[in-house]
């Protein structure tokens, strides 16, 4: 978006996304892919949604405030998707790492037009990022994904509930409303091949094998660490012996 | 009925689709005395008994000052910085200006999207992508510009603050030429708008009489939707 066009696809890193609802895994799958890929010598860096540290303070007061129409929502989940992408992922895509995002631009896709947002003015804010080399879409029913959250003790909180859109008193009737409402915009998206399809009511180790095979072959034209500190060109074989 | 809502993007799904007030967007350079022309201009319409109220780009002062400190940041990019921004102006378009256009307020805002959306344009950022960015905002049923040359508008600023604005600059942050070569920029973006939108000029917005007369042409308008 800025005038000077750069070709975010042509970086010679690997970019891993990991979709789904709240409670469906994939933040445990990606924390355990990231120990492996390390444990392997895989020069490795995992970023969530809405975490960067600059955006923190405005989001929390304003969402304290309860003062986000969908419109800003969207625009403030993507400064924060903007901070992150140009300090903290493109450098390291350039230079060749593994990038392990918990969530990508689908989850605005998914989360804004549910909040009512046309999908290509959500896409249009999205245009020029990066494409991932894999996007796995952790599949789960809510009432899995309620009862992991449920488990947790974790209490909903108005946005995450959708409470905004919903209309509903309940938080947790609006949060399955919601989640349900997000699964079949995730599920088209898988149709649409934009998705790899994961179930994610395996169990972790279950899925840990799967996964591990996914990525090999996304990345088997990366660097060991060993070589990739001492700038060596991507070329090697990364991922050897068994999974 | 009244006024349609228009938006930069078309047909954004707001609830309302008329309101029965006037928008006024107060935009123009930076320093070429928004803030005084908005005030003195909502001070005029109430002496004479019409609603009016005056809203900034920030919904709360909280807001305001978090946004001092991100954008002062130099880590944080451009995109980052403008969308905080425009998210700020979604909230206000949404809590304030949309709410009192229908109670029948006529709203000025000092500084709408039109200067956010050229401030952007003007570090760097591409056209189109921030007029998507700006798409929730609405359109003005009139846009009132201070007049101000470059040189004129960094003097103004350099009367209520210590420094220039670093990002309101080309090159030399805080030098005058990086300013003024910045204010040439907005100047040359807002062009393009003055042609197409419904736009006044104010030549002196301490000029009692100028501001009075244009006070009169916003209550003429107003006259024609009764609220």
């Amino acid at each position: 978006m800025t005038m000077t066009v750069h070709d975010h696809n042509s970086y010679q890193g690997r970019l891993i996304v990991a979709e789904g609802t709240d409670g469906s895994g994939k933040s445990t799958a990606i924390s355990l892919l990231e120990s492996w890929l390390a444990a392997q010598g895989v020069p490795v860096y995992r970023t969530a949604w809405n975490s960067s540290s600059f955006i923190k303070p405005i989001m929390r007061h304003v969402k304290k405030k309860e003062w986000l129409s969908p419109a800003a929502f969207s625009l403030l989940h993507a400064s924060d998707f903007y901070d992150r992408y140009h300090r903290l992922i493109l450098p390291r895509l350039e230079a060749g790492y593994v990038v392990l995002a918990d969530r990508w631009v689908y989850t605005a896709w998914v989360r804004d037009s549910v909040r009512g947002l046309d999908l290509s003015w959500i896409q249009s804010l999205y245009q020029d990022v990066r494409e991932p080399d894999l996007a796995i879409y952790f599949s789960a029913p809510p009432d899995i994904a309620i009862s992991r959250l449920q488990h947790a003790a974790r209490e909903l909180k108005y946005y995450e509930s959708g409470q905004d859109v919903s209309g509903l008193h309940d938080r947790w009737a609006s949060f399955l409303w919601f989640q349900e409402k997000m699964r079949q915009a995730y599920l088209a998206l898988a149709d649409q091949g934009v998705l790899q399809l994961f179930d994610a009511t395996l169990s972790i180790t279950e899925q840990q094998k799967i996964l591990r095979q996914w990525l090999q072959p996304v990345l088997e034209a990366q660097t060991a660490s060993s070589s990739f500190f001492q700038g060596a060109p991507i070329s090697k074989t990364l991922l050897k012996g068994d999974l | 009925m009244g006024r349609p809502v228009r938006t930069l993007a078309p047909q954004w799904p707001y609830a309302e689709t008329y309101y029965a007030g006037i928008y006024i967007a107060v935009d123009g350079l930076d320093g070429s005395g928004r803030t005084t022309l908005a005030n003195e201009i909502h001070r005029q319409l109430q002496s004479h008994g019409y609603p009016s109220v005056v809203t900034g780009p920030f919904p709360s002062k909280k807001s305001q000052s978090q946004n001092t400190l991100n954008k002062h940041d130099r880590r944080v990019g451009p995109a980052s910085r403008h969308l905080v921004y425009a998210s700020f102006f979604a909230i206000v378009t949404q809590q304030m200006i949309l709410p009192q256009l229908r109670a029948g307020y006529i709203v000025i805002s000092d500084r709408s999207w039109i200067s956010l959306h050229a401030r952007a344009v003007a570090q760097g950022l591409s056209d189109s992508w921030v007029d998507t960015t700006m798409g929730f905002a609405l359109k003005p049923d009139l846009v009132i510009e201070p007049a101000a040359t470059p040189l004129a508008a960094a003097r103004r600023k350099l009367s209520g603050a210590d420094a220039l604005d670093p990002l309101e600059s080309v090159d030399m942050p805080e030098h005058l030429a990086g300013f003024l070569a910045f204010q040439e920029r907005i100047n040359s973006l807002l062009q393009p708008r003055r042609l197409q939108m419904p736009w006044r000029t104010v030549q002196n917005v301490s000029d009692f009489q100028e501001v009075a007369e244009l006070v009169h042409v916003i209550e003429s308008e107003s006259e024609g939707f009764p609220s």
